[in-house]
């Protein structure tokens, strides 16, 4: 396979693109064995980012941390995207209907970015930890969701270039007819595939105009006996979301 | 001379994202490219790259960019990662209700020379005052900034000091410090007491400040209650001193702060 050479940006978003939840905090080895760069060129792109202000260096532990600067940058997100604050009503009246923590997520390139969010307090209980904003699109409900609105074609290009890092798809013939399925029946259900400790069942979106904008997610603590019925529940779920129209 | 360009590109391509704020949340190409001085065809390169990564978005009807998606991936790992903060806000809505004044109460971190405002809560009268979450004001002149200074282990006060004093003490009010001198005094003398007050020093506000300890006894945040010069007298700070410090306490508390 060639290797792909990037822009003295592009490596620099790609350090950005490493913290993550369980590991928020790198060292400039550690970012220069993960993206395959010299050290020399890896301390040059994290002194950028930190005069930046998009990184900074925790004294202590001599190693890197998102700066809390990010977070203006995120608040004017919230304010100006018409489909957070015209969908907090919605999430909530989901959440209790359906016991579940509900997110809504869009797609962005290769990615489902889960842009609005409810917890469902009684299934938080000390063994779920946290759910990542920013997940491949094959490896949840909602990616499915938003991935069998492609054409074919574009489905297989990206089954080509991204299926091959999933543990739950061994082929992409099995992935193509997931996808079908999930089109035909108008929700997609995973389960231990990403999230171990969740189940998921996600249906589309539509605004006011009825094109699909965004998928709608339910995310289950995973449950043995939740799983035998979940199928009942996501008729149920795709049902109530059909009727839904929200203007973004 | 490879070197610099591509250190510029970097440098263009975040003063693009620092260009959307809540008053200017969406911008054209031309409008991008005039006001950064890059001309367009860069601009428009600098645009792929920071859509393609999630940073930038563009409505294809109105042709505008605004902010993408990665930020609330990134800002959910802050906010989840710092659990301070989320330990904070009972204390630190607990604190603004009993103050009951036009007063801003803030939790900041230090980042660099700056400080960093992991959260902000506003009493019920607000005032206009230049602080945002994740907003970074000058340490030398704001109360968790001094604070954050003066609970520094010696040799790391120095160097930071000294890197302040490199960059330039700007006068931003009129009891701002004028040399590195005078503020290493005035940090001696916060360590002493506890807590830091500072009157007309960034602007024409006052705000007082005390240090937020963890369970390894290192000082890691401060939490301070800012308010405008004519709207908080002078007889009331001992008292406004008094809470903020019974607040930090118990946010240390919390943390696992024994004293």
């Amino acid at each position: 396979m060639k290797k792909k050479t990037y822009s003295s940006l592009e490596n620099a978003l790609r350090i950005l693109d490493l913290f993550t939840m369980e590991k928020s905090e790198y060292s400039i080895r550690e970012i220069s064995d993960q993206l395959g760069i010299a050290y020399s060129t890896a301390h040059r792109l994290v002194k950028n980012l930190e005069d930046e202000g998009f990184i900074v260096k925790d004294s202590i532990l001599n190693s890197y941390r998102l700066s809390v600067s990010i977070l203006s940058f995120s608040s004017v997100v919230t304010a100006h995207t018409k489909l957070i604050s015209n969908s907090i009503y919605l999430l909530k009246k989901l959440s209790s209907q359906f016991k579940a923590t509900v997110q809504i997520g869009v797609m962005h390139r290769e990615h489902v970015y889960y842009i609005n969010k409810t917890d469902y307090e009684h299934l938080i209980m000390g063994y779920v930890t946290y759910i990542e904003r920013k997940v491949p699109l094959h490896y949840t409900s909602a990616g499915k969701i938003l991935l069998s609105q492609l054409s074919e074609e574009e489905i297989i290009n990206y089954s080509e270039q991204y299926l091959l890092t999933a543990t739950a798809f061994s082929n992409i013939e099995d992935f193509l007819v997931e996808l079908k399925h999930v089109k035909t029946n108008g929700y997609a259900i995973s389960a231990d595939e990403y999230y171990h400790d969740f189940i998921t069942v996600a249906a589309p979106l539509k605004n006011t105009s009825g094109h699909i904008i965004a998928a709608i997610e339910l995310v289950y603590p995973n449950d043995a006996k939740l799983l035998r019925t979940i199928e009942q529940r996501a008729k149920e779920f795709k049902q109530v979301c059909e009727k839904i129209r929200l203007n973004s | 001379m490879k070197e610099t360009y591509s250190i510029h590109t970097i440098k263009n391509a975040m003063n693009i994202l620092k260009l959307f704020t809540k008053e200017n949340p969406e911008w054209k190409l031309s409008e991008i490219s005039k006001q950064l001085h890059l001309n367009i065809s860069t601009t428009k390169r600098l645009l792929v790259t920071l859509e393609d990564y999630g940073y930038i978005l563009r409505d294809s009807q109105s042709k505008r960019y605004r902010l993408g998606y990665m930020f609330l991936h990134l800002s959910e790992i802050i906010t989840t990662t710092m659990e301070i903060r989320k330990e904070a806000r009972p204390v630190l809505e607990e604190l603004v209700q009993k103050l009951d004044e036009a007063v801003h109460v803030h939790l900041g971190v230090l980042e660099g020379t700056d400080i960093a405002y992991l959260d902000k809560i506003e009493s019920k009268h607000p005032i206009r005052l230049n602080s945002h979450i994740g907003k970074r004001n000058p340490s030398y002149c704001t109360a968790c900034g001094k604070i954050m200074l003066a609970y520094q282990k010696e040799e790391k006060r120095e160097k930071l000091v000294k890197k302040i004093e490199e960059n330039g003490i700007i006068r931003y009010g009129q009891n701002t410090v004028a040399s590195a001198h005078e503020l290493i005094t005035q940090l001696k003398e916060i360590q002493k007491q506890g807590f830091a007050i500072c009157i007309d020093e960034f602007y024409q506000g006052i705000s007082i400040g005390a240090p937020v300890y963890d369970y390894t006894n290192e000082v890691i945040a401060a939490i301070s209650v800012t308010g405008r010069s004519n709207r908080i007298a002078k007889e009331d700070i001992p008292y406004f001193t008094q809470e903020v410090i019974r607040a930090a306490k118990k946010l240390s508390k919390m943390l696992g702060y024994f004293d």
